[in-house]
């Protein structure tokens, strides 16, 4: 679902991302991990077409350089930091997305209430977005994402911010997109989270990667997630 | 002041100067916040030249005039300055965590206010005062008068903005309305303004126009005793503006001291509507949702309607003006006369002023940086940079066809403009509004500004509006020149214009195409 090779960034003289090759396949979910600064969100924002990059990167088959508006429209991503148009309401965000997306009207009047009831915004789509907090503007980034079926879901750190329910039904819904057939590739910082949800991880180390696998192998020499990252991290 | 105000203080003033500067402009700072107070001592310097060339007003008429104009400009700029200083401002929720008396952020707070609307009046005057001294060959008392005088009155519209904006805080207050009552409050301040300047002069008395000095006298009497001290060096009247200007301040002050807390509570608090029950989920177009979307941030935003389309605004109240006025077109027929046919001479003359109006709304100048840190969502979502810049030229494309269209109509069945010229205008304008909507996007792209923490910082400052603004006025001008070059104004001038504008249309759209996509790409 997700082809990347050979992935370099840099900005100036400073070489971010260093040739990364990754795949992430349908029905999978991959935790992206890492210190700070070592090009997680760089390699995200790569991905979802905001960035230029050298290489390779194809969603669904589709290059995101050369097929761009037909790659994008398989995935969905949310950013580490929700800034949404804060004039807008709430309603008026989820219809420009799902007119951006194309999703068709009963699906998507269908979609939001499910969503949204799920995330407890439901009373609040007639609100500006400016009068929302953190978590619900998260949320309500989310349900954008989730809206339109994506096969890719693209998140950068998205448990920041979510109250324990939402954190759960994030969690479920993740699950349930990849049992769909779609992919999920996501990065965060809580290496619990990571351990519970993902069928692989993978750890960026100044800019290369420095592991590619499953938990059953990190298991085989690690008792924990966390005992090999912060061997990572003193290396 | 203490070590911790006079920290706080740099760090208020430093978050309106232009962070990505050279090096040794970063120096500058200071200095350059000082830029928009010294664009409008140009601009009103060169009203000042202009009388004086003219010699239609005495110096003291054109001090009055002067003094009026930037009187005005710092209480409608200090209405919205307020807004992010005094109450609204960014950093509240920061400040008032920090170890800080409540007294020493509200004196912070009122200095970087006061610096902003301060340098304003007494920038924007300065250059003028100067002049019209050089020119009369003033001696020194009239330095020392006019400086004392431009100080100490310029804390008085700097006060009465931070009432005006106090009342307009009261009024629209946390509802479905405030934005509403906002613009609506904006906009009769305007009116009023405008009505004002427009009522001061009469074509009939254009070879003399120093009636004027009585007409601003008896408005606006305290502008007059300015000039007693400034030209009769009225000791007494320096001394009542003296008290008066503290007593106000006094209570002003104390009164914003006693209500800063509290209003800066309320501006905090969201308006919450009534619960969702369903409905409002609309489906249309990729590039018709984001076109409404553009258009609602710039409705809602209302410095970014007042700096677009002011010119627009200004031409709708000189067209109101002239239906309750028509002897005044006889009177401009005269004048006119001499530079041909009068019946196409009209035409164009409107026509030319509709393209001023067109040319000086500037909305897609600055529409990419308003994307500011939410422009994650366009470079993500399946939209191409083109269905960007249409949905953004398209709004440019609709507000410039709103404030030109509609007054050329009417100006032209006013002045009984000839059906053909009508349409040809039309066409023309057309053509000028697709011009200003291709280049706004190329400038902003060439000089995009994405950090900012408030609008009003793109609206005002960026470099994209300043060199979309001026670049246009020089555009027009050149144009202008080539047709009065031409000696006489026939209907060929109109098909100049055309083939002009068609020209530079297809020039723009091909840049857009190539040079804009791949700089969209690269934001």
């Amino acid at each position: 679902m997700l082809k990347i090779k050979n992935l370099r960034k840099a900005y100036g003289d400073h070489e971010v991302i260093k040739g990364i090759d990754l795949e992430v396949k349908s029905h999978e979910i991959v935790g992206f991990i890492g210190m700070n600064g070592s090009g997680k969100t760089t390699t995200i924002k790569a991905i979802v077409g905001i960035h230029s990059f050298d290489g390779e990167i194809s969603i669904n088959g589709k290059s995101i350089k050369d097929d761009e508006i037909n790659a994008k429209m398989d995935m969905a991503y949310v950013a580490d930091n929700p800034d949404i148009y804060d004039t807008l309401k709430a309603i008026d965000y989820l219809n420009l997305m799902g007119d951006i997306y194309e999703v068709p009207l009963d699906v998507r009047k269908k979609e939001i209430e499910e969503l949204t009831k799920d995330l407890d915004i439901y009373n609040n789509l007639n609100d500006e977005i400016r009068s929302f907090s953190h978590g619900m503007k998260q949320k309500l980034v989310l349900t954008a994402a989730f809206m339109h079926h994506p096969k890719l879901l693209v998140l950068d750190e998205p448990f920041v911010g979510l109250d324990p329910k939402a954190s759960y039904l994030l969690k479920e819904k993740m699950r349930k997109l990849c049992d769909e057939g779609s992919a999920v590739f996501f990065s965060t910082h809580v290496l619990e989270v990571a351990e519970k949800l993902c069928d692989r991880i993978i750890i960026l180390k100044d800019g290369k990667i420095f592991y590619d696998g499953s938990f059953e192998t990190i298991h085989k020499t690690h008792a924990t997630l966390e005992e090999l990252f912060m061997e990572l991290a003193n290396e | 002041m203490s070590k911790k105000l006079r920290s706080l203080l740099k760090a208020q003033i430093s978050m309106y100067v232009p962070k990505r500067l050279p090096g040794f402009l970063k120096k500058l700072g200071p200095v350059l916040l000082m830029g928009p107070a010294l664009l409008i001592g140009l601009f009103v310097l060169y009203y000042a030249w202009m009388f004086e060339m003219t010699g239609i007003l005495s110096s003291e008429n054109i001090i009055m005039t002067v003094i009026m104009i930037v009187t005005m400009m710092t209480v409608v700029f200090g209405i919205s300055v307020a807004k992010g200083h005094l109450f609204s401002f960014s950093d509240y929720n920061l400040l008032m965590s920090l170890p800080i008396k409540k007294s020493e952020l509200f004196i912070v707070k009122l200095f970087s206010y006061l610096i902003y609307t301060l340098s304003i009046y007494i920038i924007g005057l300065l250059p003028s005062f100067i002049y019209i001294g050089i020119t009369n060959g003033s001696g020194i008392d009239y330095y020392l008068f006019g400086t004392l005088t431009i100080i100490i009155s310029s804390l008085i519209p700097s006060l009465i903005a931070i009432f005006l904006a106090i009342l307009l805080r009261k009024l629209s207050g946390n509802g479905k309305h405030q934005r509403l009552i906002e613009n609506l409050f904006n906009v009769l301040l305007l009116v009023v303004v405008f009505g004002v300047s427009m009522n001061l002069v009469r074509v009939e008395d254009m070879e003399d126009l120093n009636f004027v000095g009585d007409i601003i006298g008896r408005s606006l009497p305290f502008i007059k005793a300015y000039a007693d001290i400034i030209f009769r060096h009225n000791i007494i009247n320096l001394l009542i503006l003296t008290v008066v200007s503290i007593t106000v301040g006094y209570v002003l002050v104390n009164f914003l001291s006693k209500t800063f807390i509290r209003l800066n509570e309320m501006a905090n608090v969201g308006y919450k509507t009534k619960d969702y029950k369903g409905g409002g989920i609309k489906s249309s177009g990729r590039i018709m949702a984001l076109y409404k979307m553009e258009f609602k941030r710039f409705l809602k935003n209302f410095m970014y309607f007042l700096n677009t389309c002011i010119f627009g605004v200004m031409l709708y109240i000189g067209v109101i003006y002239l239906l309750f006025n028509q002897d005044l077109i006889k009177e401009m027929t005269t004048a006119i006369s001499m530079l041909g046919d009068s019946d196409i001479v009209y035409s164009f003359t409107v026509l030319m002023l509709c393209i001023f109006a067109i040319h000086t709304c500037d909305i897609a100048a600055i529409s990419i940086s308003l994307e500011g840190k939410n422009l994650w969502i366009l470079k993500s979502s399946p939209l191409s940079p083109k269905d960007v810049f249409l949905a953004k030229g398209l709004v440019n494309f609709t507000v410039s066809m709103v404030i030109a269209i509609l007054p050329y109509a009417l100006l032209s069945v006013i002045l009984g403009v000839n059906l053909l010229y009508v349409l040809t205008g039309v066409l023309i304008l057309v053509l000028s509004a697709i011009f200003t909507s291709a280049y706004g996007l190329l400038i902003n792209l060439l000089l995009p500004k994405l950090e900012f923490d408030r609008e009003i910082v793109v609206i005002k400052q960026s470099a994209s509006i300043m060199v979309a603004l001026f670049s246009n006025f020089f555009i027009i001008f050149a144009i202008g020149f080539l047709l009065m070059y031409l000696n006489e104004i026939t209907f060929m001038s109109y098909l100049i214009l055309i083939i002009i504008y068609i020209i530079l249309d297809i020039i723009l759209l091909y840049l857009l195409n190539g040079y804009g996509v791949r700089k969209f790409r690269s934001l």
